[in-house]
């Protein structure tokens, strides 16, 4: 079972129903992508997964605390995730500093004083706020070993109690932590320590985007909840702030869903990715499966560059333009009968060059050249006038014109034909 | 209807995009309660008017109708507001054209010059006026000094529609070969119209309810009638037909300004069209710039002082008097502006994070306020007030409760746009970091949005300052303010004894312009 688990979550506006009986299961400490295209429903189910809007049916348990079921419907603000929008969202009105303090619980006695959930600062009554009973019944669930449950290990061990029931306080003032020094900690961690008397308004998009991501990590969520927080940041900036990003999450052993549309931010990220169409989810798996064995020919499509080809199946192997190529059969049924068309599906980088030999017919002449600096697309035309395209690495790249033998270093998937 | 001293704050920026500030989902449904009672207060006016009216009998109604003196006082109305629009509608758009396209020294001085005349009500413009030339009266004399009052309404919005305008379209129709002029009317007036339409829709509907100024230039239209109507006593439900029929004659207008409101498309092109140097004609563009300031402020403050320094009008100042007016005033606007506020706030909050027809209507219930005239409104709450609740007729409940009705519009206009300001997100983060939603409204929503609530209530104390025809009928008896003083001294012809309250108007209205002006600076900065 996951750490977080959602089953058969279903939300509608009205007729229209935007996530249909999704399921999905997160295991503790990884980062899970939900890809889809633009109004899939990824940003709804990462909202009611957030408690930021009501669902139909279907139940959300974090750690074994139902926050979303029959009957129960938590309240943001006593779940314990972070958020991370699209836009970073500071706080205009306060500075860096304080915008990473927001979600920290300020004491009635100690202003800055920080605790660890669970404890109290400064004596028995100080400081019962809502958040700190909340992430003291967030301790009351059994939590797998892990190096970050390790600091709470000690109260953990009143286990399956009602929450309401008092957790025993020991008092530990060496794990006491000021909230300055947590704000500190963070903006340190972020790489933004000497910015935290700033404005948010004298950030770069960069930046704030590490504030927003400090700002959710300051109350130590159980659950990372980031809305395509790269989106909209420009390309190169994007792709060094996510794999920065990714490792920070990792370093605090962050159990983390990600929704994006960016195939590569998904697939290079994370270590589950499903991929999302129409409010379904069609695709659960790590990011390999999900490129190399794509449930279906859109999946297929959606998560990178593919050559379809018709054929036809002959007991493991498919006959298509390529020639008769080893191949597995992706479809929901056993492998159909010999003779069935079937789509014949590659990705361009399984296809290989080859010197033009002379025994063999299947060759290609090469007609168009997408050049990308690292590797190309380049489109070949097998002798039928059938147009294949293959990824070729920069330093083997053909010339146009040029005749050349294509193989396939992997099976070929076969798909039923639609 | 408007007394803006400082062109409001969606002239100096576009505003922020409105859609991604709305929630797809429903509203609560105790936030639609809530707004819908508050935009309910706003709606008992016109609706007991139509009750009053309808209660006398359609035949009677219609006979009273086709009467001349109801004829005549409803086309000298439509006249009037007729002639003012379409004088305000070509000045302003020239005094616009001129502010954007000429490059004239002193620039934002005469942005902030060419404003000022809406800083003047209407009558204490008249009585400036008459200070100088007493014989004045008549059509003329009120078309002349209420078009040089209004023209700021159409000058302000349509300089913020030029300047914003792509430019680009206007240089593409030149190189296909149309004269300046054709370009102008091309490329650029389809993108300035909304602004141009919108701002004398508001022309329209201050000239359509003025009373003051008609009634000191002793020029009749359907606003003097009511007045006279009610003032005769013996003949309310006259009053009350002739209140019905500028209300119709209002709304007329809002409709047909709404079914004129056409989508424009943004015009993709950024480049504006460069400032060019005056060349001979820097004589001409300065007169005709400066042709409404002069005629709407200079003029009457000029002869406001000559009358105030004289030393006979000195000697007669009753300072006890004055300073009870002055009391008066300032008691009933900022009571005006807290309940106003307070009212706004629910219909504010539900417009600019919800959508949906019935959001869209309570909205629109909310602006009734709007489109009618301030003597209407008070001639209603005197019929609703002694029907409904006689205890309170002849307070200062009901004559605040008339400045609520009348200038919540604005308020709700500058909270809404306070509200929507604030990005949904920060309250969804908020949430997310552990406040429960009223925490995440205070220190979040309502911190961020507390210079547009503040506007909103500046301006409706600045409004309720300077109103006069509801304040003359719902006044409690021995209640006078500076508006009112003013007003009858001057319906004597005691231009003199007029004068000290009308500086004083000038100068408390002026308290809360000025701070109004510090809260968009510092917004500005922000």
């Amino acid at each position: 079972m996951g750490w977080v688990s959602i089953e058969a979550l279903n939300v509608a506006y009205g007729e229209r129903r935007v996530l249909d009986d999704v399921s999905l299961r997160i295991p503790r400490g990884s980062l899970v992508a939900v890809l889809g295209p633009s109004g899939c429903g990824k940003t709804t189910l990462l909202r009611a997964v957030a408690g930021l809007l009501p669902v139909t049916s279907g139940t959300i348990t974090v750690g074994g605390r139902l926050v979303t079921g029959p009957g129960v419907q938590r309240a943001p603000e006593k779940r314990g995730m972070g958020w991370v929008p699209q836009d970073a969202s500071l706080f205009p009105h306060l500075s860096v500093g304080e915008n990473i303090g927001f979600g920290l619980p300020r004491t009635r006695q100690s202003d800055d004083l920080y605790c660890e959930p669970g404890e109290t600062a400064g004596g028995l009554f100080a400081g019962v706020t809502r958040r700190r009973r909340a992430a003291r019944s967030r301790l009351t669930a059994p939590l797998p070993a892990s190096p970050r449950a390790g600091a709470r290990r000690d109260e953990s061990g009143t286990t399956g109690t009602d929450h309401l029931t008092p957790v025993p306080i020991t008092p530990d003032r060496s794990r006491q932590t000021s909230r300055a020094a947590r704000i500190a900690e963070l903006a340190t961690l972020v790489g933004l320590a000497e910015l935290v008397d700033r404005a948010p308004s004298q950030l770069s998009g960069g930046q704030a985007q590490r504030v927003s991501l400090a700002r959710a990590l300051a109350p130590r969520p159980d659950l990372m909840l980031l809305d395509e927080p790269f989106a909209a940041l420009d390309p190169l900036l994007r792709a060094a702030l996510r794999t920065e990003v990714a490792a920070l999450l990792r370093g605090q052993h962050n159990t983390s869903l990600l929704v994006t549309h960016d195939q590569e931010e998904a697939l290079s990220l994370a270590d589950f990715v499903a991929v999302m169409r129409g409010g379904e989810i069609l695709q659960f798996g790590t990011p390999a499966d999900v490129y190399e064995r794509p449930v279906d020919p859109w999946v297929a499509g959606f998560v990178g560059d593919t050559v379809e080809l018709n054929g036809v199946w002959q007991g493991g192997r498919v006959d298509c333009g390529l020639g008769s190529l080893p191949a597995d059969w992706m479809g929901a049924a056993s492998a159909p009968a010999d003779g069935t068309p079937v789509l014949v599906l590659l990705r361009p980088e399984w296809l290989t060059l080859a010197a033009p030999s002379t025994e063999r017919q299947t060759d290609a002449v090469t007609t168009a050249i997408a050049y990308a600096g690292h590797d190309a697309l380049v489109s070949f035309t097998l002798a039928g006038g059938l147009v294949v395209r293959a990824r070729v690495a920069a330093p083997d790249l053909p010339r146009l014109g040029d005749r050349l033998t294509l193989g396939v270093r992997q099976n070929a998937l076969a798909y039923p034909v639609a | 209807m408007t007394e803006l001293l400082i062109p409001p704050l969606e002239t100096d920026a576009p505003p922020p995009p409105r859609a991604p500030g709305r929630y797809r989902f429903g509203a609560p449904a105790w936030l639609l309660v809530l707004a819908a009672l508050c935009a309910a207060t706003a709606a008992i006016p016109l609706v007991y008017l139509v009750v009053r009216t309808t209660e006398a009998g359609l035949t009677e109604l219609l006979d009273t109708l086709v009467r001349p003196r109801v004829l005549q006082l409803t086309v000298n109305t439509v006249l009037l507001a007729g002639a003012v629009t379409l004088s305000c509608l070509v000045l302003g758009t020239i005094c616009a054209w001129i502010l954007t396209r000429i490059r004239l020294p002193f620039q934002r001085t005469l942005l902030l010059v060419s404003a000022l005349p809406l800083a003047v009500p209407s009558y204490l413009a008249a009585y400036g006026w008459l200070v100088w030339f007493p014989q004045l009266h008549g059509f003329w004399a009120s078309w002349f000094v209420m078009t040089m009052v209004c023209a700021p309404y159409v000058t302000l919005p349509v300089a913020t529609a030029l300047r914003g305008a792509s430019a680009d379209l206007e240089s593409v129709a030149r190189t296909l070969g149309r004269g300046p002029l054709r370009a102008f009317a091309a490329a650029t007036w389809p993108q300035i119209r909304p602004a141009a339409i919108a701002g004398a829709l508001l022309v329209c509907l201050y000239s359509l309810s003025d009373f003051g100024l008609v009634s000191m230039l002793r020029f009749q239209t359907l606003t003097w009638g009511i007045n006279a109507a009610y003032g005769a006593s013996f003949d309310r439900n006259q009053a009350a037909l002739l209140a019905l029929v500028l209300v119709v004659l209002a709304l007329v207008v809002v409709a047909g300004e709404r079914r004129s409101r056409r989508q424009v498309g943004s015009v993709p092109g950024r480049s504006t069209m460069p400032a060019r140097p005056p060349g001979r004609y820097g004589a001409i563009y300065m007169a005709v710039l400066l042709a409404a300031p002069l005629a709407g402020v200079v003029v009457p403050v000029v002869g406001l002082l000559s009358r105030l320094l004289e030393a006979e009008t000195l000697r007669a100042i009753d300072v006890p008097r004055l300073i009870e007016a002055i009391g008066a005033t300032l008691g009933l606007a900022l009571a005006a502006a807290v309940v106003a506020v307070l009212v706004a706030l629910p219909i504010a909050a539900l417009a600019a994070r919800y959508r949906g027809r019935l959001v869209a209507v309570i909205e629109a219930v909310g602006f009734l306020g709007h489109a009618l005239p301030g003597i209407v409104v008070g001639l209603s709450l005197v019929f609703f007030a002694l029907a409904a609740v006689p205890m309170v007729y002849q307070t200062s409940v009901v004559l605040v409760f008339a400045y609520v009705v009348l200038f919540m519009p604005r308020a709700i206009g500058s909270v809404r746009s306070g509200i929507a300001a604030v990005p949904p997100s920060l309250g969804d983060v908020s949430r997310m970091l552990g406040l429960s939603p009223f925490q995440a409204w205070w220190r979040v929503t309502a911190r961020l949005a507390l210079p547009g609530i503040a506007i909103g209530a500046l301006l409706v104390a600045i409004s309720a300052m300077k109103e006069l025809p509801a304040t003359l009928l719902l006044r409690p008896t021995g209640v006078s303010t500076l508006a009112t003083e003013l007003w009858s001294r001057t319906a004597l012809f005691e231009f003199g004894a007029a004068a000290p309250y009308a500086a004083a108007l000038v100068l408390v209205a002026m308290v809360p312009a000025v701070l109004l002006s510090g809260i968009r600076g510092t917004a500005r900065e922000n």
